[in-house]
C-alpha cells in the first residue's frame, strides 16, 4: 500500500525517519514529513492549550527546513485554519467559546489588519520598517510576558493565602473595572463569558488593536488578544482561549483564501502538518480543564519569550523569521 | 488534580481518560486516512489547478482544510456514540 500511496512523493531512504522525504509538487520543496507533522503536533498542542495560531514558531521552523518564504506564510495560515476548527470545537464543548465576542471583535481585527498594512507601507517608504517593527514587537512580547507572570503568580498567591476557592481569580483588575465601568451606547451582554453588559467600543478596540499589530507585524495576534481579553475585558481565561481560537478560525480562514489566490499555498503540505496539529489540539484543548485560569496564564508567559528570540535573531542578521 | 472535582454522579476519571485515548486513536486513524486518500487521489488534481485554477485551487483548498476539521470530528462523535462510550468534555 506503501508503494502505490508514495509512490510519486515520497523517497523513502533505509536510514530511519531522519531520511524520508517527501516531495510536495505545488511548492516544489522536498521536505520530511514526519517533521512537518511533528511542528504540526507541538503548535497543535500549544493552540489548544493557549489559544495561539503559533506561526511564530511554526514559521521559522518551515523556513528552517527549506519551504519558501511565501509558502511559509500561506501553508501555515492554511493549517492553522484547521487547527483552530478543531481546537475551537473542542473548546466549544467545553462551554469557552463567545461566539457573539469573537463576532464584534473580528469586524475589529478586519479594519486593524488594513491600517496595519497601511502603516507598513509608511514605514516602508521611509526605509525604517525592519527596525520600527522589530523594536516595537520586542517591546510589546516583553511587555506582555513580564506582566502576565507578575500578575499570574500574584492571582496564584491570592488563591493560596486568602483561601479562594476560584478557578479564575485575578491578580490584577484595574483596567478591566473601568472598561466595564465605560457606559457608551451600544451596551450588550456576554452571557457566556459571565458579564452582564459592556460597551462594544472596548471590544471593537480589542480587535482592532490585535488587527493593527497583526498588519504591521505580520502574526495572528493571539498571544496579544488572550492577555488583553482577561486583563482589559475581564474575560475568564478558559473563554478568552476559546473565542480567541474562534477568532483565529476566520481570520486564518480568510487569510488562506487570499494566499491560495496568490499561489502561496501547498494545501498537501498544509494537511501533512494538521495530522499533528489535529491531534495536538485536541490534547490541548481538553488540558485545559486540568489547570486555573492563573496556571494557565504562568505557562502562557514564557510564550511571547520565544518570540522576541526569533525577532532578536532576525534582527541580528541570524535568518528570516516569519 | 481533577479526582477531587467527580462526585457520584459523573463517570470515573480513568474511565474517561481511557474513552478520550479511544477517541484519540480512532480520529487519529481518520485523520491518517483522510491524508493519504487526499495524497493518493487528488494530489495530482491539486498541482494541475494550482497552475491552471488559482481561484478554485483556493476555494478547493479550504474545503479539504475544513472537512478535515469538521468531518472527521463528527464521524468520531458519531462512532463513540455507537460505542456508547462517554466523552471527556
Amino acid at each position: 500500500m506503501g508503494d502505490i500511496i508514495f509512490a510519486r512523493s515520497v523517497q523513502a531512504r533505509p536510514i530511519g525517519l531522519k531520511g524520508i522525504v517527501m516531495e510536495f509538487l505545488v511548492a516544489g520543496v522536498s521536505v520530511n514529513p514526519f517533521l512537518l507533522a511533528g511542528i504540526g503536533l507541538v503548535v497543535g498542542i500549544m493552540g489548544g492549550f493557549f489559544g495561539v495560531g503559533g506561526g511564530f514558531i511554526a514559521g521559522p521552523l518551515m523556513f528552517w527546513m527549506g519551504v519558501p518564504m511565501n509558502f511559509v506564510v500561506g501553508t501555515d495560515l492554511a493549517h492553522m485554519t484547521g487547527k483552530s476548527i478543531v481546537a475551537a470545537k473542542r473548546h466549544r464543548t467545553l462551554g469557552h467559546v463567545d461566539i457573539k465576542l469573537g463576532l464584534i471583535m473580528i469586524a475589529g481585527t478586519i479594519l486593524g489588519v488594513e491600517c496595519g498594512a497601511r502603516l507598513i507601507e509608511i514605514l516602508e517608504a521611509r526605509g525604517i520598517v525592519d527596525t520600527a517593527v522589530g523594536s516595537a514587537y520586542m517591546v510589546i512580547l516583553l511587555a506582555i510576558s513580564i506582566f502576565t507572570c507578575w500578575e499570574s503568580l500574584r492571582a496564584i498567591r491570592m488563591i493560596r493565602t486568602e483561601h479562594l476557592d476560584v478557578k479564575d481569580a485575578l491578580g490584577f483588575k484595574g483596567v478591566t473595572k473601568y472598561v466595564q465601568k465605560f457606559q457608551v451606547p451600544p451596551m450588550i451582554s456576554l452571557p457566556a463569558s459571565g458579564i452582564g453588559s459592556i460597551s462594544v467600543w472596548p471590544i471593537l478596540g480589542v480587535g482592532l488593536f490585535t488587527g493593527l499589530l497583526a498588519g504591521v507585524l505580520g502574526v495572528g495576534g493571539g498571544f496579544v488578544r488572550m492577555p488583553m481579553l482577561i486583563y482589559l475585558l475581564g474575560i475568564p481565561t478558559h473563554v478568552a482561549i476559546g473565542t480567541d481560537l474562534f477568532e483565529i478560525m476566520i481570520s486564518a480562514g480568510f487569510g488562506t483564501v487570499t494566499h491560495a489566490i496568490k499561489g502561496n499555498v501547498d494545501v498537501i503540505m498544509a494537511l501533512v502538518m494538521q495530522t499533528g496539529a489535529a491531534f495536538g489540539a485536541q490534547i490541548g484543548a481538553v488540558l485545559t480543564r486540568y489547570f486555573s485560569g492563573p496556571r494557565i496564564r504562568l505557562a502562557f508567559s514564557a510564550l511571547p519569550l520565544i518570540g522576541v528570540l526569533m525577532v532578536l535573531f532576525r534582527l541580528t542578521g541570524g535568518g528570516a523569521a516569519h | 488534580m481533577a479526582q477531587s472535582k467527580i462526585n457520584n454522579n459523573t463517570p470515573d476519571l480513568r474511565i474517561l481518560l481511557r474513552n478520550f485515548f479511544i477517541e484519540l486513536t480512532l480520529y487519529g486513524i481518520l485523520v491518517v486516512g483522510y491524508f493519504l486518500i487526499c495524497l493518493r487521489y487528488i494530489n495530482d488534481y491539486l498541482t494541475n489547478m494550482f497552475h491552471n485554477n488559482l481561484v478554485l485551487y483556493a476555494f478547493v483548498a479550504l474545503i479539504l482544510i475544513v472537512a478535515q476539521g469538521i468531518l472527521l470530528e463528527w464521524v468520531t462523535s458519531f462512532l463513540l456514540d455507537q460505542f456508547k462510550l462517554d466523552r471527556l468534555d
